[in-house]
């Protein structure tokens, strides 16, 4: 409907750090930015094809990169690492030629780090996939809301919200459902607010889901 | 005139050796971008001065006064940077970021005191604000707008007679990822 601002834009530079560190001159800033998206989906793209055959999401809730002048730095923070460190011994290795096929100049050295998250859904991004993972097999909504939130709350969060939009059920008409338990001060800056939007893909469309977990103040 | 004559004979010799750091030296100045492991230009700076020493000979030729004038100055500015003198090491950073300048200057500070050079700064040059005004509906309402800002933040470090220890000591060093460096020798 489009009065709410982003919880994570919002709080940038307060509460809420940046994705990404790299300096880049305006004449190169597009450049270096085409790049970040190129390895982030890069990423997505190759959970999204190995993951298929185990529980079918990857558990990443964000991808840090760090730029220094030779060096990348990709840090991905994830809840279940086992998923991605597919064959044994070689670790992220394929991830890691991927990723250094796609950066343009092979002139710098690239590092990558899995890092694991202790209770990971209390990572939006991880439960909004586990949602979207429910409801495309066709599980009912009110059902896999009340057990993603039981899912969170064995993290320590303050509150959670979920909002799902769309054919529900696959009815005709679409609606917007929610729920919550605690509290989700979206005004509040000092309240350190994550949020995620996932888009579920079913047979009757897409739903949009949108998770905000409220951790702590300051 | 003699001197700026012998840097712009230095440069194409630094330029060379210095080919892996992409950004190439400009003939103003001496003014090389940084990497990483900072201040190759130093590197650069120390092979070059013995190998140009023969070349001004060469460019004039039948100029044998200027000749000797131009060799004079080259020889200073060798002596210059293996000697503590008039050699000045002008550095800058750029972030986007307040602490992570604030960390980077106190590294740059901390490994200069430690090998004795004289530090002026950080001086902070006035923040750059780019703003960009967009609308914020996805279709009609042009009256209704949001603007976002980028501020770059900027410092300025002067660290004078630089000795070999300190020029180490800064190429060592791992600035914060997220500060962009320029050094400038003059």
């Amino acid at each position: 409907m489009g009065q709410k601002i982003n919880p994570l834009g919002f709080r940038l530079g307060i509460t809420q750090n940046h994705r990404s560190y790299w300096f880049a001159k305006p004449k190169k800033y597009s450049k270096v930015f085409e790049e970040d998206k190129k390895i982030r989906d890069c990423i997505e793209l190759y959970v999204q094809k190995h993951i298929k055959n185990s529980s079918n999401y990857g558990g990443i809730a964000r991808v840090e990169i760090k730029r220094k002048t030779d060096l990348i730095q990709v840090e991905i923070y994830t809840g279940f690492p086992a998923l991605l460190v597919e064959s044994r011994g070689q670790g992220i290795e394929q991830l890691k030629l991927n990723v250094q096929n796609i950066l343009s100049s092979g002139d710098r050295r690239l590092r990558m780090t899995l890092i694991e998250i202790a209770k990971p859904y209390g990572e939006p991004n991880i439960l909004a996939e586990y949602i979207a993972l429910q409801l495309e097999s066709r599980v009912a909504f009110r059902r896999t809301m009340k057990k993603a939130i039981e899912l969170a709350k064995k993290g320590n969060i303050k509150g959670i919200k979920i909002q799902i939009a769309g054919r529900l059920n696959g009815a005709e008409i679409a609606r917007v459902e929610w729920a919550r338990e605690g509290r989700v001060p979206l005004q509040t800056i000092r309240a350190r607010i994550n949020y995620c939007y996932y888009a579920a893909q079913t047979i009757y469309g897409v739903l949009g889901i949108k998770v905000w977990i409220f951790q702590d103040e300051e | 005139m003699a001197t700026s004559m012998a840097t712009s004979v230095v440069v194409p010799a630094a330029a060379a050796v210095n080919a892996r750091s992409a950004n190439g030296a400009e003939c103003s100045g001496f003014k090389v971008s940084m990497a990483a492991p900072l201040l190759s230009s130093f590197v650069g700076c120390k092979l070059a001065v013995p190998s140009s020493s023969s070349s001004p000979s060469c460019s004039f030729d039948g100029v044998q006064r200027r000749s000797a004038i131009v060799s004079q100055a080259v020889v200073a500015a060798a002596a210059g940077v293996t000697a503590p003198s008039k050699q000045k090491i002008r550095i800058k950073l750029r972030s986007y970021w307040v602490p992570l300048i604030e960390q980077a200057c106190q590294q740059i500070l901390e490994a200069a005191k430690n090998t004795n050079a004289l530090t002026m700064g950080p001086v902070p040059l006035p923040t750059k604000k780019r703003v960009y005004c967009v609308l914020r509906a996805p279709h009609v309402n042009k009256d209704s707008r949001e603007h976002f800002e980028i501020r770059t933040h900027r410092r300025l470090i002067d660290l004078a007679n630089p000795n070999a220890q300190t020029i180490d000591a800064l190429m060592q060093l791992d600035l914060p990822a997220g500060v962009d460096v320029e050094v400038k020798l003059s």
